[in-house]
């Protein structure tokens, strides 16, 4: 193309600062210098905030191994059987079966009368 | 300011250590960075913060530099790379197959640029390309950078910037003409 010596960045229009090159490279390797050394006062607190950050994950540890510490299997205890006591339960809790008919006739009976006295 | 640099053959095997004067490469590449950066994000504010980020990536990258391609051409992949980030994050619908609609716009909004009329037409005809043929377009024939240089800085295949780099010279003549 014919236009290759004519047209450069220099004149498409393009500007920039005069002294842009010289402070543009200062700024940058400055920039990469503070990347590599972090500020002092971050250097001050890092010890703080390593140590809270031991205890924080000591804490943890603890919590942890206290709630999935591996459960003993627990023996049953044996319960011995009292005798005396199973069978005095056993008859209070039955009733006798003739006791148990005559209450039944003496409230039929009671029912009768009382449906007799209403009529 | 000195990045020790390792090479390293195919098998990974550390050949030789070289040391890269971060200063000097600075000092070289400074200008030519920022020229490429600021012919693909038009303004200038936007090409120092843009070249700033470059270069910090440069330095960080430097020690892991493997040589597999020349210096300058990773260093300009950086910065390549850097621009469409930035172009990504300004503009949410920036889409790089496409013409962009506001080019002279944008151009015209930066103090620091002054359209006379011997650029105007250029900058017309410049405006008329999409995105990805501009960037090949800057590349090839203002930075003067060769075609493999140019695919491997845009990741791209050599033959599809040759593609590219060819619509575009054929459409700035064109446009050229027309106006002529």
């Amino acid at each position: 193309m014919s236009h290759k010596k004519e047209f450069t960045h220099k004149n498409l229009g393009y500007k920039r600062p005069e002294d842009h090159s010289a402070v543009s490279k200062k700024h940058i390797l400055q920039l990469i210098q503070a990347e590599q050394s972090p500020p002092r006062r971050r250097l001050l607190k890092s010890p703080w905030v390593a140590l809270s950050g031991v205890a924080a994950s000591l804490l943890l540890l603890f919590f942890f191994t206290q709630t999935n510490a591996p459960q003993q299997p627990v023996q049953p205890v044996q319960v011995e059987e009292d005798a005396f006591v199973t069978s005095l339960l056993m008859e209070t809790l039955l009733l006798d079966e003739t006791q148990l008919d005559q209450a039944i006739q003496e409230a039929l009976l009671e029912n009768f009368e009382n449906d007799l006295a209403l009529n | 300011m000195e990045v020790v640099l390792s090479t390293f053959r195919q098998d990974n095997t550390v050949s030789s250590f070289l040391k890269i004067d971060f200063n000097r490469l600075l000092a070289t590449h400074h200008d030519r960075l920022y020229w490429m950066i600021r012919k693909i994000v038009l303004g200038h504010q936007d090409a120092q913060d843009v070249l700033q980020n470059t270069w910090i990536k440069i330095h960080m990258g430097l020690p892991g530099f493997k040589g597999e391609s020349k210096i300058e051409t990773w260093m300009f992949r950086i910065a390549y790379n850097e621009c469409m980030r930035f172009l990504k994050q300004k503009r949410h619908h920036y889409r790089i197959d496409e013409v962009d609609k506001s080019y002279l716009e944008t151009l015209s909004a930066d103090p620091y640029f002054s359209l006379a009329e011997s650029e105007q037409n250029l900058h017309k005809a410049l405006a008329t390309l999409k995105e990805k043929e501009r960037h090949v377009f800057n590349l090839k024939y203002f930075d003067v950078f060769k075609f493999s240089e140019v695919a491997v800085m845009t990741n791209s295949n050599e033959n599809s910037v040759k593609t590219l780099y060819y619509k575009a010279e054929k459409k700035i003549k064109q446009q050229l003409g027309n106006i002529g």
